[in-house]
Formats: C-alpha cells, sequence, structure tokens
C-alpha cells in the first residue's frame, strides 16, 4: 500500500517529461514542413462567419492563390475582447521591433490600440496595394478610415415562430381558430411598425446586448439610424475624424456624441424596455438569444441571416419559423472591415487575401452564404446572382462608420440599459 | 477500499449506542448530500449530454428529442484538429504542473519553516501575478515576451500559464506545511530518526492531500486556460480552449455539446486517478498516528 | 519570473498615476481616478461585484464546509459518489456550465418543466441575465475548489487527537471547536481568500448568466476595454481590482504570520 506513493508521482513525472517532449518536438517539426508560406488569420466575429471562412474562403482563396495556406485561428466570442489582444501583441511586436508572427486580422478598427494608428502600425489601403478596393462602392467607403478593407456587409433579421404568434392572436380573439397563416398586420415590416409589434406583445420579442454581438449591434445601430431620420451622412468616418480625432474620446466627447446623435434612439428603446422579454434582460451573445427563440421562451428575436438560414435548414428553430427584413432600412450596422498590420508576418500573403476578398468569387460567397451584402457593385456580379438575389438587391445598404460603435456601446450601457427594481 | 481506513466510525463503534445514532445520522446526512449534489451539478450536465446526441431540437416542454442522432460527433471532430490541439494541452499542462512543482514545492515549505525578512511581501507578490487583470497590461506582457523571444513558442506559453499557477502552488501547501504539528516531528526527531526520514514519513504523509490537491488544481487550471495561451501562443501554438472555443460558442448548440461530452471522459479517468492520491493522503494521515 | 507579470503591473499602476503635461513632462496625478469615479456605473458596479463576492464566498463556504467534513469522516462508500460529483464542475469549461445553466435553469428550461409536469406550478422564475444567475453560476464553478482544500484541511486533523478528546469525555460540539477547528483554520482562511479573489475577478460567468447592468468588474473592465475603446478606464479598473484583491490578501498573509506569533514560534 505504502509503495504506491512513490510510484504514483513517479510515474507522472516520468509520463510528463515524455508528453512534454513529444509536444516540443511536434511544436518544431511542424516549421517549416510546407512549401507554401501561411498567413495567419484572426477571427474574431460570430461563428458564422469562421465557418464560412473555413468551409468557403479558405478552400476557394487557397486554389487561387497555391504559394499561400491560411492558417485560421478564432480569437474568442465578441464581447470578449476577440482580436484585442492579439491587436495588442501587434503594436508591442512594433515598438520592439519583433516580428508580431500575425498577419491579418478580418475585422479591426485601426483607431485601437490607443496609439498604434499614429505609429503606424496598420497599413494604408490604397489601389496600389490592393487593387480591387477601386470595385468598393462610394457607400463602403464612407465607412472606412482607409487603414481598414471594408468586405461584407453583413446582415441581421428578424425571426419569428409564426405558430407560436398565431396561437397568441387566437387566444386574444384577434384571428379565427384554424387561421394558418398570420395576417400582415400582425408582422412588422418597417421600424416603427417594429416597436408598435414590441408593444403590442409584451414579452414577445428582444435583442441581445450590442458588444456581444453584431445581432445586437445592428438592431441598436437601425435605432440610432432611426433616430436620425435615416440620415447616413453623419455616421461616417470622415465627420467622426474631423470632431473628434483618432485618440480616445474623453468624457465631454462621449457626453457630446450621445446627446446630439443618440438621445433619440435610447429614448425609442426605454420606450419597449417594459415591453421586452423578463422586462430587458438582454441576453448576452448570439446563441443566448436564439435559445429564446429555439425552446419556445418568446416569439421574435435579431438573428444574423446566415445562422438563421443554417438553423432552419437543419431542424434547430421552431417548426414554422419565418424571417423578415424591415422594408424601410434593412438592419445592417455597417460594413466589416479587416486591417493588415504593417509589420505583417506575410505581407505579401495579407495584401493577396485583402484583394481576393474584394473578387468577384468571395464577393458572391459573401451574398450566397453568409447572406450579406457586398461590398462592390452589383454591376460588377454575375448576372445570375443578381437574379437570385434580386428581391434584396438594394443601393439603400445603410452606411454606419465603425468609429461610432464605441460611443454607441458606451451610451446604450449607460442610457438603457441599467436595472430596473426587480 | 473504505474498510481499511481507520476512522472515526471505528472508535464510534467501541462507543455503543451511541455510536448506532452516529452511523444513521452519517448515512442519513450521506445520502440527502449525495441528491443534493447530484441535482445541482449532475443536472446541467445530462442537459448537455442529451443535447450531445440530440438530432434538430427539443420541443417545448420535452426534456429529450423526439429523435436521436449520433451526427454531430462526426460533424464536430471533421471541423477542427481537437486531437491535435488535446496533445498540446496535456503536454504543456503536465510540463507547466512539472515545473511549478519542482519551483513551487520547496518554496512553500521555505515559506512555512523558515523566517526571513520579505517573507509577507514574496506571499503577496504571488497575489499580483494572479490578481492583476490582464486586460490591461497585454502590450507591456507582449513587450517582454517579445524580447524573450517566447511569443507564438511553447516555453512562451508554458511560462504565462506557469506564472498563473504560482498563487494555488504556493499558498495553499505553505498552509499545509505551517498546518504540521511540530511535536510530532520532534518527537521522531528525538528518537533518533534521521531529518530526511522524518520529512518523508511524518510531515509528506500529513500535508500529501494538500498537495495532491494543489497538483490536481494546477494541472486542471492550466489545461483550461485561454487568455495566457491565446496571448502567448497564437498561432503556431494551439491549446485545446484555443482551437474549440469557437465550437463552444457556436450558434449549433450541439457541436459545444459533444465537445464537452468528449471532454469528460479524460477528466474522469484523470479524476479516478486522482481519487486515488487523495485517499492515499487520508490513509496517509491516518499512518501518521 | 515573478517579473514577467509583476513588471508590467507596476507599470500600469504607474500610469494611471500620472498624466504627461502639455510641455511633456510627466507629473503625479489622481485624474485618471476621479474621472473613472465620475462614470456614472463605476461605483454601482463596484458595490454590486463587492456584494455578489460576499455572497457567493459565503454560500460556497456553508455548501461545501459540510460535504467536505462528511468526505473526510465518513467510512461510508457514499462519499467515493460525493467526491466525484464535488470535482467535476473543475472539468467543465465556463462557457458550458453557463449554458447548460442557462438551458437547466432558464425559462423553459428542464428545472421549470419538470415541477409543471410533476406539480403543475408555473410560478418558476428564470434567474437567468439577474444578479441570482451569476451567483449560481460562480457557486457551480466554485464547488471542487473549496471542497479539495477544505478536505485536505481536515485531513490534516490526527485522528489521534480526536480520539482522545472523546477519550478524556469531550461531545461532539467541544470536539470540533476545541480540536478540529483551530487545526483548520488556515485552510478556512485560504479557501475564503482563494474564492474571494477567484469570483472577484470571475469574467466568462458574470458575461453570460448575468444581466446588462450592474455588471462585475471583470466583465466591466472588458466591455470598457473592448466594446467602448477606454484604455485608461479600464486600466484603472483593473488596478483598483488589483488593490481590493491585495487588501483581502493581505489579511490573509497577515494572519497567517500572526497566527505563527502566537505560538511563539
Amino acid at each position: 500500500m505504502r509503495r504506491i506513493y512513490f510510484a504514483l508521482p513517479l510515474l507522472s513525472v516520468v509520463l510528463m517529461i515524455a508528453v512534454s517532449g513529444a509536444v516540443f518536438a511536434r511544436g518544431a517539426s511542424e516549421a517549416g514542413s510546407d512549401e507554401r508560406t501561411v498567413v495567419d488569420v484572426m477571427i474574431a466575429s460570430d461563428t458564422n462567419i469562421f465557418d464560412w471562412y473555413a468551409d468557403h474562403l479558405k478552400p476557394l482563396f487557397e486554389a487561387a492563390n497555391p504559394e499561400y495556406e491560411l492558417n485560421l485561428v478564432h480569437t474568442g466570442a465578441e464581447g470578449a475582447g476577440g482580436n484585442g489582444p492579439i491587436a495588442d501583441r501587434a503594436y508591442a511586436a512594433l515598438q520592439t521591433g519583433n516580428d508580431p508572427i500575425v498577419s491579418y486580422f478580418e475585422t479591426w478598427n485601426p483607431l485601437e490600440p490607443i496609439g498604434a494608428l499614429d505609429d503606424g502600425l496598420w497599413l494604408e489601403i490604397n489601389e496600389d496595394n490592393v487593387p480591387n478596393i477601386s470595385n468598393a462602392i462610394d457607400a463602403v467607403l464612407a465607412g472606412s478610415t482607409g487603414f481598414d478593407v471594408p468586405y461584407r456587409g453583413s446582415q441581421v433579421i428578424l425571426a419569428y415562430n409564426a405558430d407560436r404568434l398565431l396561437e397568441i392572436l387566437v387566444e386574444r380573439g384577434e384571428v379565427a381558430a384554424g387561421t394558418t397563416e398570420v395576417p400582415e398586420e400582425f408582422v412588422p415590416s418597417t421600424f416603427p411598425e417594429l416597436m408598435e409589434w414590441v408593444q403590442e406583445f409584451p414579452g414577445e420579442f428582444t435583442y441581445p446586448r450590442p458588444d456581444t454581438t453584431g445581432a445586437g449591434r445592428n438592431f441598436v445601430t437601425r435605432a440610432i439610424l432611426q433616430a436620425n431620420d435615416l440620415n447616413q451622412d453623419v455616421f461616417t468616418v470622415e465627420a467622426y475624424a474631423q470632431r473628434f480625432g483618432t485618440g480616445e474620446l474623453s468624457r465631454e466627447d462621449i457626453d457630446a456624441i450621445n446627446d446630439e446623435f443618440y438621445a433619440g434612439a435610447w429614448e425609442m428603446l426605454n420606450e419597449i424596455e417594459p415591453y421586452l422579454y423578463d422586462d430587458g434582460a438582454y441576453p448576452s451573445g448570439a446563441a443566448a438569444v436564439t435559445r429564446l427563440l429555439t425552446d419556445e421562451v418568446i416569439t421574435m428575436i435579431t438573428i444574423w441571416s446566415d445562422q438563421a438560414l443554417q438553423a432552419k435548414s437543419l431542424g434547430l428553430l421552431p417548426p414554422n419559423t419565418r424571417f423578415i427584413q424591415l422594408a424601410d432600412l434593412p438592419m445592417v450596422g455597417g460594413y466589416a472591415s479587416s486591417a493588415i498590420p504593417t509589420n505583417a508576418t506575410n505581407l505579401e500573403g495579407a495584401l493577396a487575401l485583402a484583394n481576393f476578398l474584394l473578387s468577384s468569387d468571395a464577393q458572391e460567397s459573401v451574398v450566397r452564404v453568409i447572406g450579406g451584402f457586398p461590398a462592390v457593385s452589383w454591376d460588377t456580379l454575375p448576372a445570375e446572382l443578381q437574379e437570385d438575389f434580386n428581391d434584396v438587391i438594394t443601393d439603400d445598404v445603410p452606411s454606419f462608420g465603425g468609429v461610432w460603435i464605441g460611443a454607441a456601446i458606451e451610451g446604450w450601457y449607460t442610457n438603457v440599459a441599467p436595472e430596473i427594481e426587480r | 477500499m473504505a474498510a481499511q481506513a481507520p476512522s472515526l466510525w471505528t472508535t464510534f463503534r467501541r462507543n455503543t449506542i451511541r455510536s448506532f445514532a452516529a452511523m444513521l445520522r452519517q448515512r442519513w446526512f450521506g445520502i440527502s448530500m449525495l441528491l443534493l449534489l447530484a441535482a445541482f451539478i449532475l443536472g446541467p450536465m445530462l442537459n448537455v449530454l442529451v443535447w450531445a446526441f440530440t438530432d434538430a431540437r427539443i420541443q417545448p416542454p420535452r426534456l429529450v428529442p423526439e429523435q436521436w442522432s449520433l451526427k454531430w460527433w462526426g460533424e464536430t471532430f471533421t471541423r477542427l484538429d481537437v486531437a491535435g490541439g488535446f496533445m498540446t494541452s496535456v503536454g504543456i499542462s503536465l510540463t507547466v504542473t512539472l515545473v511549478a512543482a519542482l519551483i513551487c514545492l520547496p518554496a512553500s515549505y521555505a515559506f512555512a519553516r523558515m523566517k526571513f525578512r520579505g517573507r509577507t511581501p514574496f506571499l503577496l507578490s504571488f497575489l499580483m501575478v494572479n490578481a492583476f487583470p490582464r486586460f490591461g497590461i497585454y502590450i507591456t506582457i507582449a513587450v517582454v515576451f517579445f524580447r524573450l523571444g517566447l511569443v507564438g513558442t511553447v516555453p512562451g506559453v508554458v511560462l504565462i500559464q506557469l506564472v498563473n499557477t504560482l498563487l494555488f502552488m504556493i499558498w495553499i501547501p505553505t498552509a499545509a506545511f505551517q498546518g504540521v504539528d511540530r511535536s510530532l516531528e520532534e518527537a521522531a526527531l528525538d528518537a533518533g530518526a534521521s531529518p530526511l526520514r522524518v520529512f518523508v514519513q511524518i510531515t509528506l504523509p500529513m500535508v500529501l492531500p494538500a498537495l495532491s490537491a494543489s497538483l490536481l488544481l494546477t494541472f486542471v487550471g492550466t489545461f483550461y486556460e485561454t487568455q495566457g495561451a491565446l496571448l502567448i501562443g497564437i498561432p503556431n501554438v494551439k491549446t485545446l480552449p484555443v482551437v474549440i472555443i469557437t465550437l463552444i460558442n457556436h450558434h449549433i448548440r450541439q457541436l459545444g455539446a459533444v465537445l464537452s461530452v468528449a471532454l469528460w471522459v479524460p477528466s474522469l479517468v484523470l479524476l479516478i486517478f486522482a481519487q486515488r492520491v487523495l485517499r492515499g493522503g487520508t490513509l496517509a494521515a491516518g499512518f501518521g498516528l | 519570473m515573478a517579473l514577467l507579470i509583476v513588471y508590467p503591473a507596476a507599470l500600469s499602476v504607474f500610469d494611471t498615476l500620472t498624466a504627461t503635461s502639455a510641455d511633456g513632462s510627466t507629473r503625479f496625478t489622481l485624474e485618471s481616478y476621479v474621472t473613472f469615479f465620475q462614470l456614472p456605473d463605476a461605483l454601482p458596479n463596484l458595490w454590486f461585484t463587492l456584494r455578489i463576492t460576499v455572497v457567493t464566498v459565503t454560500i460556497l463556504f456553508a455548501l461545501c464546509f459540510p460535504i467536505a467534513y462528511y468526505l473526510r469522516f465518513s467510512t461510508s462508500q457514499l462519499s467515493v459518489p460525493v467526491r466525484f460529483l464535488a470535482l467535476f464542475p473543475m472539468f467543465v469549461p465556463g462557457i458550458v456550465t453557463a449554458f447548460a445553466l442557462i438551458r437547466f435553469l432558464g425559462d423553459n428550461g428542464w428545472i421549470e418543466n419538470i415541477l409543471f409536469s410533476l406539480t403543475g406550478w408555473e410560478g418558476w422564475v428564470s434567474p437567468i441575465a439577474k444578479p441570482q444567475g451569476i451567483v449560481i453560476g460562480l457557486v457551480w464553478e466554485g464547488v471542487p475548489v473549496t471542497v479539495l482544500v477544505l478536505t485536505a484541511g481536515l485531513s490534516q486533523v490526527p485522528n489521534h487527537l480526536i480520539e482522545s478528546a472523546r477519550d478524556v469525555g469531550a461531545n461532539g460540539r467541544q470536539v470540533f471547536f476545541r480540536i478540529i477547528f483551530p487545526q483548520i483554520r488556515r485552510s478556512v482562511m485560504i479557501v475564503l481568500t482563494l474564492n474571494f479573489l477567484g469570483v472577484f475577478g470571475a469574467f466568462t460567468i458574470p458575461l453570460l448568466l448575468g444581466g446588462a447592468s450592474p455588471q462585475m468588474y471583470g466583465h466591466y473592465m472588458a466591455n470598457r476595454l473592448y466594446g467602448i475603446g477606454q484604455y485608461t478606464h479600464a486600466q484603472t479598473a483593473a488596478v483598483i481590482m488589483f488593490l481590493i484583491s491585495a487588501a483581502v490578501g493581505t489579511l490573509y498573509v497577515r494572519s497567517v504570520v500572526n497566527q505563527r506569533m502566537e505560538k511563539g514560534e
């Protein structure tokens, strides 16, 4: 019995040495075994975007550019920092003159980390280094700082459980029992109608917190646009930079932005708060809000269009789930933008990837696979695609500069989220 | 297993009537504790287990799906290099645990037994290492690691995770060493035992439960550590949590469920292993008589 | 090795205490703390974090001490599954815990549906996205460490001490308070301290199980830094969190030192 005390630690020590030796050896052999050069891509978006890269873009890109291999890294959920630590790391490498061991940030706002843009961390994008940027439409460029590659307008839609809505309507006597279709007047098609709908069906709608997923952020930015008479010219990067520069926003700036541009939206959102699910228990992240729909807790949520379509085709959503986009202006919070550090390990590869993302192939994938809006003009895309997506083709894709988001999140948390006494 | 331990129970038995009442009380207490724990701990886990085998969705208010399926298992494991991440994580966690033990156990013995200036600040510095929120200091940490050429390497990940373990590996063993009854050691020394023999036969058995507890906590804590591994290891060294973060977060909840269930199997093996070590420790304390 | 973190942390503390004047010189100032506490949610969130921490640590101790006590002194076969269950949460990543609890305790979750089908009771209130949700999640996560450390501490109490106390006629309560408790004081202190530190700095559980506001500090800091891009505030919050943790840690280390002095060693 006694011997075991010594046998066990000894055994584990031997095991530790063996396994750690194996790992070190593995790490060493991996480097330099492939002739292709690796492009390290940091992805911090929701899981649908990572899947899209892994299943579609990576094979497409590597076929078109056989000299490169993409190494995709998911750096975590939104709300948890995501690419932040890696951008910090690239900034540190710039300061020490080291190789940052990273080449491409799938989404990044080049105004962060504070000071990095002025110190030359982010590469200025122009037609010389990314030729395809010339294809980008004006609405896209308006939301860009010039140090990023805007390439996809993701779309957030409304998903609702039609059976559940019918049940409520029948119970209320609004429609006759046995009705199979929800009458049109009970389905919102514009933002004001949605606000009314929420109040008409208390506890049946919610949206997630804006910093945890685009499904919340795009809804909030849509409310902001609504409060500004759908005037998108207000929220360009240029307008922002002229007034607030590229540094950290001061308290006064944030207050000014909120008073001037966001106050109307907060009023609207506060007005519907008592009618939201659980009095405004805003879910954290896309998975948490989708659960409320799938487990039949509530009737309507905001959701990424591609996640919605995929979940529906796999039978993960309630059987009679329908999707709607607002007809007055879709819920698009601007274009997602990539950024490339000037000290990128594989700068050539990163630029090739950026150029590829704005190519016709990749832009078609944006439309077909993730149900987003292309960053290039529809005219440059295949005619077949235009026919297939005739319904969603719109020139009126809202533009909302990413730089405005920080103050919006701050404003939402201080003006909308404060706890109601429960 | 249980019969070997000379515990209270055997002592109680000698005391006739009271022993019976005590045993009843213990059994009743044990059963209710087991039920409480099972509901609290196992309930949510059963839920995950069910989801790992759910074909599509569970129509509320049902608790289990109408159709079971294994399809998500294939889906999960073909998606990412889970096996590679697992091996990397096991290797790194074992290395971290081993190095931490080699550094910390002698150190904690010294902290417990020797008086030296600066003991308190020293003990507190381990707290600083652990309790200072990393978010704010990523850039500075990265600068240090870049200067040392450790970014994107296994030794770099080992180092940053090692820093995380110091608190557990110093504080718990220090407390354990301090808790050893010095009079027992002195009695053995008086009886002519060598200091090494006293350490191995008297001190060590008494602190073994605490040592194995801190080793276990270190290993598991390192295995699931994400922040440091992400900051320093990316993109060359991908530990398991870094590989699977996209699946755990996935909007298709089955993928995360499959992965967690799959992770429980090695965890259970480790737990059984740990159970033995812990039980051994308890026995050892008994032998310390 | 501690320098890898201690140096960056010290630098960050220094940063929050200084400002660069217009002429480029560095001066000492508490400005960043003043502006930080002027944020409308800085203080409420701090109180909230402390409240949640104290409640969670208390519940953890009250729940786990009996378990550890039982594990130490029981010879019943039941102690094997009890120990097993108590250690299990250690192997479950925080995100999985959070979603499992959401589907277990949330609206239309297992508890609600089981209660409804058994009793027809419809009054279940979901704790998710409320302070209660954070506490439940953190307790769930904290059970293994608490049980492990307390069991280890209890197993250091020599049986012969208890037996001899019984031989001279001590009753159960006397044995506990005179013999066992003094021996495990250190373990109790260490578990309270470690739990405080762990809960106080928690991130994943408060993010996923808590409400949008108020936020716990770990979550609040990340939100400031990555959601809003306010580095200075995040850094200040980090220093404040550290100071509170350090105060609790000092209490622990001090008490251990003092204990030794009492004994006159």
